[in-house]
């Protein structure tokens, strides 16, 4: 670790808090329906949207509707991306006469781009069409909408009272299109064009470079994506390396302004929560936890990465970082943005659960890799677009719940009472979540299919199929890439761990908004438990670690920690 | 319901036409006006013919020039199939390829001491396709550079100084060498120094 190196991560993280803050003023104005400022270009578009869909924005509904609405429309954009990728060999865009896709990593991918998950079973300069590419940024647009829309519903949920509506969805989904995602995607599209990210509808450019050496580089519409791909907390990225590749990530700079993308908006949603609750101290307590979580995480992924692999420095390699020489674990980074920036991406991308990578996570350290498991397990460190946000309030309610319990009074939560409906369906969403990583993965490594696809030997194998379900169940994408998870196995058990892993918690948590909207509001006495402050603090964390640490630690124990182990004993697997 | 149905499937299309035909071509638009370079993918041409790109690395073997990381993208260094190794860093396989690889790299360049080793130049990018080495991996082979082709030292350590990417606004990212414009301009040089030998070596511009 080195003074420049953290330099660096403050302040790109310092700037994501900074920028949060009146980005979450602008977007509780839009969820309140009060003026912003891009109302005079806007309202105009909008109000011909909702003329042609003839949708009255006054007329809300229940949850149930609510919820119901959305996956009806998820449903309907997952068919038409299916179809398109099914059949580009039919589509405009295609110079490379790419064939249509096999139907089960079909199934994989468009499940994979509703969900806000991205999880990539292809590489895409080697399948895509820039046809099926522009289709997959519709639904990275849409997903993003779409969880950040059901965040919405649940913090009415709250802030209404003796109430049924929770909204409209057609309102809430265009608004957050036309007034969050189109125009941040367009300022940054911008800027990332400008800084040597590709935007053409050519596909590949044969050159012959200086040595002689015939070189086919492959490119399109490129900026267009990275952009609503970080903002949108997808991570599914143009090329089989994401970010790693140039194209995508040409420098320092980029590298930054990608976490950037990634992180402000998340965060951003955390304190929209308080404003729109009126109790900023317990958006800003929620805030602490999340940040506190990232931190810790970060120190140990960047110390392991900086501290580089024992069994290259034996071999004669020079692992310590110095004025020339980067050190460190280098295998599967870029030079230029360094261990440093590289720690940070790989920390953000599964806290905010983006999944875009600028490395391969797979060659990252033993114990680095396993905080970034642990990031998705718990899948609420600020989280992906609305999602992480309800995985908050969902362990708050079970921190709320256990607070309780211990004082002996019926739980409270700003206002409302916590009850038997409300835990059990936010122990359900958690349980959930749980059950589809580790099910699937015990069968993994017990079935020929499941164990086929690992590339590591020893237990860093095990470690490939951990991650594969938990970045598919926490809708992160990124992978363990040595893993071969084009197989009719993977697609078919990815694709549904992607799909109940994404829908179950959102269900029960829509739910929850449902059930506490119908309830009276009680006015804070001495003895509430206050919803901000040190201790409240440390009764969620707590409930974090706790329910986290005993649901998954067995899982890490066999995999990176025991890997961990037998690198400091100097043993290698083959 | 079937009406509600035909809403659904309307905002479908619509947003579909927005997000994705609508919002890439604009974006497209903007890169074709403001910036045509970029938006062609940054393409160095020499003699109007393309010889790459300055983002992307290329497959610099030859002892003659400044060889770049390890790249497991295709064959090497192969735009159309980024990728990284995926190696664990206890995989036992690994490290025979590294062995060889750190070897290789003390054989070729004598004037650098085992347990001095560049810890770049010996691993492999992400992508495959990184065009940067760190600077001491850049001064590393400078040695055997000046010895193959009769330049100075001294003007070949000049030439790596002259082509350092920096921190960018002094901050962010690891300084490095871009091996793409180090090896141009070395072209240069040998093109100088010894006309036969760059004939020989750059076929590319010739």
């Amino acid at each position: 670790m080195t003074y420049t190196g953290v330099l660096q991560i403050l302040i790109t993280l310092a700037a994501m808090v900074i920028a949060a803050v009146p980005l979450s003023k602008y977007l509780a104005h839009i969820f309140n329906n009060e003026y912003t400022f891009l109302d005079a270009i806007v309202n105009p578009v909008e109000n011909l949207t909702f003329k042609f869909l003839k949708v009255n924005t006054n007329e809300e509904t229940d949850w149930v509707k609510y919820l119901k609405t959305g996956i009806i429309v998820n449903f309907f954009m997952l068919a038409i991306v299916y179809l398109i990728l099914r059949f580009q060999n039919f589509l405009p865009f295609n110079q490379m006469h790419y064939p249509g896709m096999p139907w089960a990593l079909d199934f994989n991918t468009a499940i994979s781009f509703i969900t806000n998950t991205n999880w990539q079973n292809y590489a895409g300069e080697e399948a895509l069409s820039n046809f099926s590419q522009m289709a997959l940024v519709f639904l990275q647009f849409t997903s993003a909408a779409t969880g950040l829309v059901f965040a919405v519903a649940f913090i009415r949920g709250i802030v209404r009272h003796e109430a049924k509506y929770v909204g409209n969805f057609y309102a809430d989904f265009i608004k957050t299109i036309y007034r969050i995602f189109l125009p941040l995607a367009i300022i940054f599209a911008v800027i990332m064009l400008s800084q040597g990210v590709p935007q053409t509808f050519i596909m590949q450019k044969k050159v012959t470079n200086m040595t002689g050496v015939k070189q086919k580089l492959s490119m399109g519409p490129v900026a267009s994506m990275v952009s609503i791909e970080n903002l949108g907390t997808n991570g599914g990225g143009f090329y089989g390396a994401n970010a790693a590749q140039p194209y995508e990530n040409p420098n320092p700079l980029t590298n930054a302004l990608t976490i950037f993308m990634m992180g402000t908006i998340p965060i951003a949603l955390f304190l929209m929560y308080g404003i729109m609750i009126g109790n900023k101290k317990h958006a800003w307590t929620l805030f602490a936890v999340a940040m506190t979580l990232l931190l810790v995480c970060l120190a140990a992924v960047y110390s392991q990465e900086a501290h580089g692999n024992p069994f290259l420095a034996k071999l004669g390699a020079n692992i310590s970082a110095s004025k020339n020489n980067p050190g460190g674990n280098m295998e599967g980074k870029q030079e230029h943005i360094g261990i440093a920036q590289t720690s940070l991406f790989a920390t953000a991308t599964t806290a905010f659960t983006t999944g875009n990578v600028d490395s391969a996570h797979d060659s990252f350290m033993p114990l680095s890799g396993m905080v970034l498991i642990a990031e998705m397990m718990l899948n609420l460190i600020f989280g992906g677009k609305g999602v992480g946000l309800l995985n908050m309030l969902t362990m708050v309610i079970i921190a709320v719940f256990i607070a309780g319990l211990m004082v002996g009074r019926t739980p409270e939560f700003l206002g409302k009472k916590i009850e038997a409906k409300e835990v059990k369906l936010a122990t359900l969403a958690m349980f959930a979540h749980a059950f589809i990583i580790l099910i699937p993965f015990a069968i993994a490594i017990a079935i020929p299919a499941g164990l086929a696809g690992i590339l590591n030997p020893g237990p860093h194998g095990l470690s490939e199929i951990l991650y594969a379900y938990t970045s598919a169940v926490a809708n992160n994408g990124s992978a363990f890439a040595g893993l071969n998870g084009n197989t009719l196995f993977y697609n078919i058990s990815l694709g549904l761990a992607i799909f109940f892993g994404r829908y179950i918690p959102i269900i029960c948590q829509v739910a929850i908004a449902g059930s506490l909207i119908k309830k009276k509001s009680i006015p804070e006495s001495a003895g509430t438990f206050p919803a901000h402050g040190f201790l409240f603090y440390t009764v969620v964390m707590a409930t974090i670690l706790l329910v986290g640490a005993l649901t998954f630690f067995p899982a890490l124990a066999l995999g990176p920690v025991a890997e961990h182990f037998a690198m400091v004993k100097g043993h290698l697997f083959y | 319901m079937i009406k509600e149905l035909a809403r659904m499937i309307k905002l479908t299309i619509l947003l579909y036409i927005i997000c994705s035909l609508g919002y890439t071509f604009l974006i497209w638009g903007i890169g074709k006006i403001a910036f045509p370079f970029q938006a062609g993918g940054s393409i160095v041409y020499k003699n109007s013919k393309p010889i790459g790109s300055m983002l992307i690395g290329e497959k610099f073997t030859s002892s003659y020039i400044f060889n770049g990381r390890p790249s497991y993208a295709g064959n090497g260094y192969n735009g159309t199939e980024s990728g990284g190794s995926n190696y664990a860093p206890t995989n036992g396989k690994y490290i025979a390829v590294e062995k060889k690889l750190i070897d290789r790299f003390l054989k070729e360049n004598p004037s650098v001491k085992k347990g001095e080793v560049p810890a770049d130049i010996i691993t492999g990018s992400g992508s495959g396709l990184g065009p940067y080495i760190s600077i001491a991996a850049a001064l590393d082979q400078v040695s055997r550079i000046s010895s193959l082709t009769g330049i100075p030292k001294a003007v070949l350590n000049r030439l790596v100084k002259h082509n350092i990417s920096y921190r960018q606004l002094g901050i962010f990212g690891t300084p490095g060498v871009n091996t793409v414009k180090l090896n141009l301009k070395l072209s240069l040089l040998i093109k100088k120094y010894n006309f036969k030998l760059y004939k020989h070596i750059f076929k590319g511009l010739v």
